[in-house]
């Protein structure tokens, strides 16, 4: 290596620290610094409000519904895609796409398009007195939809990758479809699936856009930790916007590590 | 146990895949389907298996129709291309793996499985191995396990995709011939599907040759290789050469010194081969400038001390019928 050109890699390697250390170690550092800034006991009276309790409660239920589900949707899905030849595959690998590809808020307005009170279902679900939009079941419904590409979309190229082989030789040695899964197609994607799950998990938990849409951001009832956040914040509540917002950075560092871990995994199973 | 298949038809999209394909194996006999690639033999083999579906026909196994059974309910041994070992499993699961998915009541108990799993891993000489990961070992070793799990639920009728495909030369040729012992004790009908005739000729008891979906000829090796029925088989076993404008094995072609009654015609040699068993000249013939490969005994290379840019006299020695 001519020494010009190892000039330019530290150079390089250089400026890349330095970026990731203004852009996120230190505004990370920042969250931690502000949440601590009036002191411990301060950090834990702000979490443990019984606004900011609320939040985090409807959070993790918003979280535990819809990860399961996508966890399910996103086997169904990328099974469907790499196991089968169909007409309309490209399309469904085009839809699962589309939570990415639309601003969250727009995937927000579009479910209250349908089921708010002026929406397509509105009337209907007001006359059975369901209500969907500005409450839990519309920012599950969100919070679904958002995060629906995490889990399939890791598991289609995986699963491509392995091809159907080893399934198919289970089901000649006489297994059923159950044990075929459970025994050959699970532990194959285990660590891809977990993969997934952890970013789906983290943006989850983090959603903002679509979330802030359809729930009516009811004090105690229909916010969730970055609606929560929010709040505080344009109260100028600042000490209190960070001891919450310091909950997600923390999940962010865990996802961080996981996915760190997971994606080593994932490679060594291919 | 027998195979049979009758008037199989496949198509994929607008390709057809097979035609009307119909052929029968016995019980006892090693079978081998021989065609290049894209001839329809892994799909005929997937369908007797049962992992495919044919459009029209039928399939027997032991003169039962199996042909809506499904590919679990067969009791075939599938030996798959790549081997297709579970990966996350070790080899003695991998073989035991058809004992313990069977339905609790016909399940063995765990103390039969592993005795099971231990003879075969002795008969496949992988005994010290039982631990080892699919990734851990040779592609050769990788092969014989796949082997051994598909004959762990003791199958009517063995299959085996391309076995010999991904190993190298010296592998292939002993895993061959200890495939053909293996199938002589086993006492069950075997179909392989192989790209290369030299393997087929070897090891089977009958050959079938495909091409485009089609079977062109079957019979005993010797059968198909003295009496080719139409030109594609011909060519496609064995090097051809073209003499007189027809279809000639290079070993049938003469080569004399151009003096005295000595009989052919005239022709210049371009090129020589000279490693291996046989040696290769090739030749251009004087008056037509057709391009003639023939093939000689080194005895005979040295008696003629061959060199290149020599005028010799060709002649065709066997009878072909194309």
């Amino acid at each position: 290596m001519r020494s010009e050109s190892k000039l330019v890699r530290y150079a390089l390697i250089l400026l890349a620290a330095a970026l990731t250390i203004l852009f996120i170690v230190l505004p990370l550092a920042a969250v931690f610094v502000q949440a601590f800034d009036k002191g411990w006991e301060v950090w834990k009276a702000a979490v443990t409000e019984e606004n900011a309790r609320a939040a985090i409660r409807l959070s993790i239920i918003v979280t535990a519904i819809s990860v399961p589900l996508n966890l399910v949707f996103g086997i169904a899905a990328a099974w469907t895609i790499s196991r089968f030849r169909f007409r309309g595959r490209d399309l469904l690998l085009t839809l699962i796409d589309i939570p990415f590809g639309v601003s969250p808020v727009v995937s927000g307005l579009i479910f209250v398009l349908v089921f708010g009170a002026q929406g397509w279902l509105g009337p209907w679900l007001s006359d059975h007195d369901i209500q969907i939009v500005f409450a839990a079941p519309g920012i599950i419904l969100a919070t679904t939809f958002v995060t629906f590409p995490f889990v399939a979309r890791e598991l289609i190229p995986l699963m491509q990758s392995q091809g159907a082989d080893e399934e198919e030789a289970s089901i000649v040695l006489g297994a059923n479809a159950w044990q075929m899964f459970r025994r050959v197609t699970l532990p194959n994607i285990k660590w891809g699936l977990l993969y997934g799950v952890v970013l789906c998990t983290a943006r989850a938990l983090g959603e903002f856009g679509a979330v802030s849409v359809v729930s009516g951001h009811i004090r105690g009832e229909t916010n969730t930790i970055p609606l929560q956040v929010e709040i505080l914040y344009n109260e100028y509540n600042y000490t209190a916007a960070f001891a919450v917002a310091s909950i997600l950075s923390v999940v962010a560092v865990i996802t961080l590590v996981l996915k760190k871990t997971l994606e080593r995994k994932t490679r060594e199973a291919v | 146990m027998s195979i049979e298949v009758r008037n199989i038809r496949k198509n994929f999209g607008a390709f057809e895949a097979l035609r009307d394909v119909s052929l029968r194996v016995e019980s006892g006999e090693l079978f081998a389907l021989l065609g290049p690639s894209g001839s329809g033999k892994t799909s005929l083999l997937r369908i007797i298996a049962g992992l495919e579906l044919p459009d029209s026909g039928s399939v027997r196994l032991n003169d039962e129709d199996t042909t809506r059974s499904s590919a679990r309910e067969r009791q075939v041994g599938f030996v798959f291309q790549h081997y297709a070992l579970f990966r996350h499993m070790t080899m003695f699961e991998n073989i035991a793996f058809g004992l313990r998915v069977r339905p609790r009541e016909s399940r063995p108990p765990e103390a039969a499985i592993r005795e099971k799993v231990g003879k075969l891993l002795e008969l496949i000489q992988l005994s010290p191995l039982g631990n080892r990961y699919p990734a851990q070992l040779s592609g050769g070793q990788r092969q014989r396990v796949a082997l051994a799990r598909a004959l762990a639920v003791e199958p009517k009728v063995l299959l085996l995709d391309e076995p010999f495909g991904a190993l190298d030369a010296r592998v292939r040729k002993e895993l061959r011939r200890w495939l053909r012992r293996l199938h002589d004790e086993l006492h069950v009908a075997s179909v392989f599907v192989t790209h290369d005739q030299e393997e087929a000729l070897e090891v089977a008891d009958r050959v079938a040759i495909m091409n485009r979906g089609q079977i062109e000829q079957t019979g005993t090796p010797a059968e198909i290789y003295d009496h080719p029925a139409n030109a594609f088989v011909y060519e496609f076993l064995g090097d051809v050469t073209r003499f007189d404008g027809e279809y000639v094995r290079p070993h049938e072609i003469g080569i004399s010194r151009r003096c005295g009654d000595n009989p052919g015609t005239a022709a210049m040699v371009k090129f020589i081969a000279s490693a291996g068993a046989v040696v290769r000249v090739e030749l251009q013939r004087e008056e037509s400038g057709e391009t003639v490969e023939a093939e000689i005994t080194r005895e005979r290379y040295r008696e003629l001390a061959l060199g290149v840019g020599d005028l010799v006299n060709v002649v065709k020695s066997g009878l072909s019928p194309f």
